[in-house]
């Protein structure tokens, strides 16, 4: 009796100490987590974003300045899945941003809006060589931003770099990236998003019918949102319009699951997996979704201006007036 | 308590086993002088795996790595190694084999590790310089006598491959980024049109396994000692000047058959951002030749770079950089 007791004690004392081990080594990796993206955070603001503080437009006669509480998210979405390995020393890759989209979180007001940028959109763009040095710049597609560096993170940060200049200096705090095999994942964990088919898909997947209202299942959302060379209306306006709809509807259904699943964040971070690269935790992440469930979202928005077919491509001109304007409107207040 | 660290223990064990039954060219025997078993001190490490080799092994491993190209070619032009008529002979992979000590057994021991498909030569690398080594082929092995640890690379002949040809791009009214340098002209010392092509560092697992490892190498040090390489190399210096530079692109020559190369070869590469806007300022081009970054003497005129070249391998261009 007494060794049987002896022995429950040790047992319990060893399980006790491995739950310590555990709960400081999971600690220590949390605050590690947290400093890498410190220092990554610190970077990306040092790198070529101006800083918040100093960034201001003038319009009219007069002095503009971004809101308090105004914060911007970058969401990209690359044209290439995540299986196709990545090199930290590659210094190019072929994946562009086929999909720009800048999420404008006002915590005061507690509204979300969004920004649709046109991957053809023509903007100085900077190469990159070896180990990240930067070499001279050129003008074109917002897309290939995201072709110098490894493909992940850097890529991202140089693709962030390029879209703030190209909206006239804006400080872009955060970004996620997301490559084609998110989408599916996505749309079915949020139960499928309904869109209206108005577009001809016979040519690429005719499970999506023209006319109809349907519900969008995984590889239908990815054909839904990326589908253009084998439409009947191949440019990218037309395909805009499209991810516009699947956002709208993106956007109700992960609201619905945020009220309804405290854990829906967590889950959502973990099943993207290495489909997506964020300058965030997890965690962070999880907790940036709940609070955009719960705002008032005011819509997606385009950037005015003019798509016309250069030498070899497509290519977009912003009316920079117009989005001058915009900005004003959607993040910024006069200055005193 | 016993239950669960029995568990833990089979599940460890599996684990290493199946990590193990997935390792690439295998040792399948090895006996010593006296024909004692030797096959538990014999083992064999790919280069993706080096860096569970000990420091000094893992030296002696990149040094091999770095010279076995050159090595190769000499062997392939003086006939010390001959492919079949009409056959090709390339590199098939690069290993470093080491044999331990264990009490009872003694040197020199007789190795068979897997014969690769197409089996033609092996060479060993000894004493800082490579040699084709004499082997014998049982059935599916290859056999040699191996006295201490040292790395090997094993040589495969083939059926020359077809040129192959550019797949038809979809057509697609998206912008495409081809930052690749290419090659527009390639003349051998007898004035033949050398067959000779540019692989980028992002296509690199096109190369044979040799190559692409002898490219990682190089490209390593590139690009954590490139300020290194430029304070070292005086041709390279000079031609910076005050300028701050940086690499740009860093691509492999490689050929479908060494033994046709005759050197020097007179070529013209395209440089990546001909005809577009804004390109970078050439500075120099390099070479890795032996494990050693170094400047290729060139000209440039309209975003043409006109060298001669006496190897194969990794190369990069150098540009002005913008900060």
């Amino acid at each position: 009796m007494r060794r049987s007791h002896r022995t429950n004690k040790r047992s319990l004392l060893l399980v006790g100490l491995l739950a310590v081990v555990i709960c400081v080594g999971l600690l220590a990796l949390h605050f590690w987590e947290e400093r890498q993206l410190e220092a990554e955070r610190a970077s990306i603001t040092d790198d070529g974003y101006p800083v918040r503080q100093r960034f201001s437009l003038e319009y009219g006669g007069k002095r503009y300045q971004l809101r308090e509480g105004v914060e911007c998210t970058l969401v990209m979405g690359l044209d290439k899945f995540a299986t196709e390995k990545i090199d930290e020393a590659d210094y190019v890759n072929d994946m562009q941003s086929d999909f720009l989209i800048l999420m404008i979180v006002d915590e005061q007001n507690e509204t979300l809006s969004a920004l649709h940028v046109n991957r053809d959109s023509m903007a100085e763009i900077q190469r990159y060589g070896l180990a990240g040095k930067k070499l001279n710049s050129f003008t074109g597609q917002l897309a290939l931003s995201h072709t110098y560096g490894s493909g992940g993170r850097d890529s991202a940060r140089y693709t962030c770099e390029a879209v703030s200049k190209y909206l006239l200096g804006l400080p872009i705090e955060h970004y996620v990236s997301l490559t084609m095999d998110a989408i599916p994942t996505l749309n079915d964990l949020v139960g499928g998003v309904t869109v209206y088919v108005e577009d001809d898909f016979s040519n690429t997947d005719p499970s999506i019918k023209q006319g109809e209202t349907m519900r969008l299942e995984g590889k239908q959302a990815l054909t839904f949102i990326r589908a253009r060379s084998s439409m009947n209306d191949s440019s990218n306006i037309n395909r805009m319009a499209r991810q516009r709809e699947y956002m709208d509807g993106l956007y109700k259904q992960m609201k619905t699951q945020f009220a309804s699943d405290a854990n829906f964040g967590l889950r959502l971070v973990d099943e993207l997996g290495d489909t997506m690269h964020s300058d965030l935790s997890a965690g962070e992440l999880s907790e940036l979704g709940k609070r955009w469930a719960n705002y008032d979202f005011k819509g997606v928005e385009t950037i005015k201006g003019e798509a016309k077919k250069g030498e070899k491509f497509m290519e977009f001109y912003a009316d920079e007036d117009a989005l001058t304007e915009q900005l004003i409107r959607l993040l910024m207040e006069p200055a005193d | 308590m016993k239950r669960t660290v029995s568990i833990l223990l089979a599940l460890v064990l599996v684990f290493s086993l199946s990590v193990t039954a997935f390792a690439g060219t295998d040792v399948i025997a090895a006996v010593d002088a006296q024909g004692n078993d030797a096959a538990e001190i014999v083992s064999l490490t790919s280069f993706d795996d080096r860096a569970e080799l000990p420091e000094e092994d893992l030296a002696t491993f990149e040094a091999a790595v770095a010279t076995v190209i050159s090595a190769f070619e000499a062997a392939v032009k003086s006939g010390a190694i001959k492919p079949s008529e009409g056959a090709v002979a390339s590199l098939y992979d690069v290993l470093y084999v080491t044999v331990g000590e264990a009490e009872g057994l003694e040197a020199p021991y007789k190795i068979d590790i897997t014969k690769p498909a197409g089996f033609l030569a092996m060479m060993v690398y000894n004493d800082g310089a490579w040699s084709v080594a004499s082997v014998e082929t049982p059935d599916d092995a290859v056999r040699f006598v191996d006295e201490a640890s040292e790395p090997i690379a094993l040589v495969i002949q083939s059926e020359p491959a077809p040129t192959p040809t550019e797949a038809p791009k979809p057509v697609d009214p998206s912008a495409e980024n081809n930052d690749a340098p290419a090659i527009t002209e390639a003349v051998d010392a007898e004035g033949e049109e050398a067959d000779i092509t540019i692989v980028p560092y992002r296509d690199r697992d096109e190369l044979n396994a040799v190559n692409k490892d002898v490219f990682t190498l190089a490209y390593e040090d590139l690009y954590e000692g490139f300020d290194k390489i430029l304070e070292n190399d005086e041709q390279l210096k000079a031609a910076a000047g005050e300028n701050n530079v940086a690499v740009s692109d860093a691509f492999f020559v490689d050929a479908a058959d060494v033994s046709k190369l005759n050197y020097p070869l007179s070529v013209e590469i395209e440089l990546a951002q001909y005809g577009a806007e804004n390109p970078d300022e050439f500075v120099a081009l390099i070479q890795c030749v032996d494990g050693v970054w170094q400047f290729v003497d060139s000209s440039v005129a309209d975003g043409v770079v006109s060298a001669s070249i006496n190897e194969i391998g990794p190369f990069a261009v150098v540009v002005v950089a913008a900060e």
